[in-house]
């Protein structure tokens, strides 16, 4: 069991594609900033107004000090996308927006504690050998790295799955299929805007409709948690994740909860499953 | 295996690497385990947990002791130097869904969290008030709840009650 554990914790491979990872959360951190500067400048900054913390009220910055941190947020956005101190910005990131969700729980939504608690464990991650400051392709002496992070970022999936799914399996009003059909009644009009078709909507907003949903959902959550981890699913797993998360998208409001959701899926798809044996020989790098 | 190394903080040790993940887990694990004791069940991954709606309707108690009905969330009063001015949840609170009254609206995070937080709310716009209202000691909200399933009831939510001398 030690000799597994130390194995999986020892583990290497291809950091390759971990650099794509990084390049596109750190446009989503970016993006984020962007948007928490947007809506201070039409609202105020929310120190100023109605606000609930989590923290004790003097930990909450002053308005100075918040445009500050927004400011190194944007830059570190960007260091992340160019790959650039990209695993310090990570790190940095992650852990000052989970400060400003702390700072106060009106602005709390899964999907911005994700894309920080993602930002965190990319950081541990050797994200910046691809993909970075011009380079597209990793040298060939630095192609092999660590893989821990990863694995524990795939887990985080894997929790929040088990987390939300079993959730809504305790849930009788939900299993019952009432709570989505009448999140499509308020949300189908955007789905039908989207190009989903009329007669879909209505039927998932009918009560049979919701209902198959809701054990659709209920399944999917829950059977995606086991079947991302058995070799033989693995990577069927990971497209029937990622089809699951577009259609949530095309239906419902989420922002981008599924686009992180998808990056981490993009990782199973791409990545083995764990043996728990010391790593194999790696193929020779493949220099383009 | 030969593992190019560029040193970084972020490179951790075989140790090291045990202790974060444990670390990292045992938060995650207990964050999900204790989702009930916060309203709004944050940090916990309860996605789409309900689809509660309500209607807010907001009446306020005078220093004379009335309770007054106010329609759309806003209200007439008399400021410290007896001029009339209007005020509107709206000026105060810029979530929807703690701000707009006699309308439904989806409640945000769920039953609970609406609760919760719209009493955060009547107890900040009561300790906002200053001298701009002169007549409002107590905020008083009837909400009315609908479950996704159709389950109506019905909760009074009220402010803090304020004083002329201490706010």
């Amino acid at each position: 069991m030690l000799a597994r554990l130390r194995a999986i914790f020892g583990e290497v491979g291809d950091v390759q594609r971990l650099g794509l990872v990084r390049l596109m959360l750190g446009f989503f951190l970016f993006r984020q900033a962007l948007h928490d500067v947007e809506h201070a400048s039409v609202w105020g900054y929310f120190g100023t107004r109605f606000h609930v913390p989590i923290l004790p009220d003097a930990l909450v910055p002053t308005p100075l000090g918040w445009a500050t941190l927004e400011a190194a947020m944007l830059t570190m956005g960007a260091l992340v996308v160019v790959g650039i101190a990209a695993r310090p910005s990570l790190f940095l990131s992650g852990i000052a927006g989970i400060y400003l969700l702390l700072c106060d729980r009106m602005r709390y939504h899964h999907h911005i504690y994700t894309l920080y608690l993602m930002a965190l464990l990319v950081a541990f991650m050797p994200c910046d050998r691809s993909w970075a400051r011009g380079r597209r392709f990793a040298p060939d002496e630095e192609r092999i790295g660590p893989l821990w992070a990863m694995r524990l970022l795939q887990l985080q999936l894997t929790l929040i799955y088990v987390a939300s799914g079993g959730s809504k399996l305790f849930d009788a009003e939900w299993r019952s299929g009432a709570v989505l059909a009448d999140r499509l009644v308020r949300y189908g009009s955007s789905a039908i805007a989207r190009g989903v078709p009329h007669a879909i909507v209505d039927f998932l907003r009918s009560p049979l409709g919701g209902s198959l949903m809701a054990k659709g959902a209920i399944c999917t959550e829950l059977g995606l948690a086991v079947a991302l981890w058995h070799p033989r699913t693995r990577r069927l797993a990971a497209w029937a994740g990622i089809l699951f998360h577009v259609t949530i998208d095309l239906t419902t409001g989420v922002d981008i909860f599924s686009w992180l959701s998808i990056l981490i899926l993009y990782l199973f798809a791409s990545y083995a499953t764990p043996s728990g044996s010391p790593s194999a020989a790696p193929d020779p790098p493949r220099t383009p | 295996m030969p593992v190019a190394a560029r040193s970084s903080i972020f490179d951790l040790g075989p140790r090291a690497r045990v202790v974060f993940v444990a670390l990292w887990l045992g938060v995650q694990l207990a964050l999900v385990a204790t989702a009930s004791l916060r309203p709004e069940h944050a940090f916990a991954f309860r996605m789409f947990s309900e689809s509660t709606t309500d209607v807010l309707h907001l009446s306020r108690r005078t220093f004379d002791g009335d309770l007054v009905s106010c329609d759309g969330g806003g209200w007439w009063t008399r400021t410290r130097n007896g001029a009339r001015l209007y005020h509107s949840m709206r000026d105060f609170i810029d979530a929807p869904e703690l701000s707009f009254y006699d309308i439904r609206m989806p409640a945000s995070y769920g039953r609970a969290a609406e609760l919760a937080r719209l009493r955060a709310a009547l107890d900040y716009v009561i300790g906002r008030l200053g001298d701009d209202d002169r007549t409002t000691a107590q905020f008083v909200v009837d909400v009315n709840l609908r479950s996704g399933a159709g389950a109506q009831s019905h909760v009074t939510v009220e402010s803090r009650t304020r004083t002329l001398d201490a706010r």
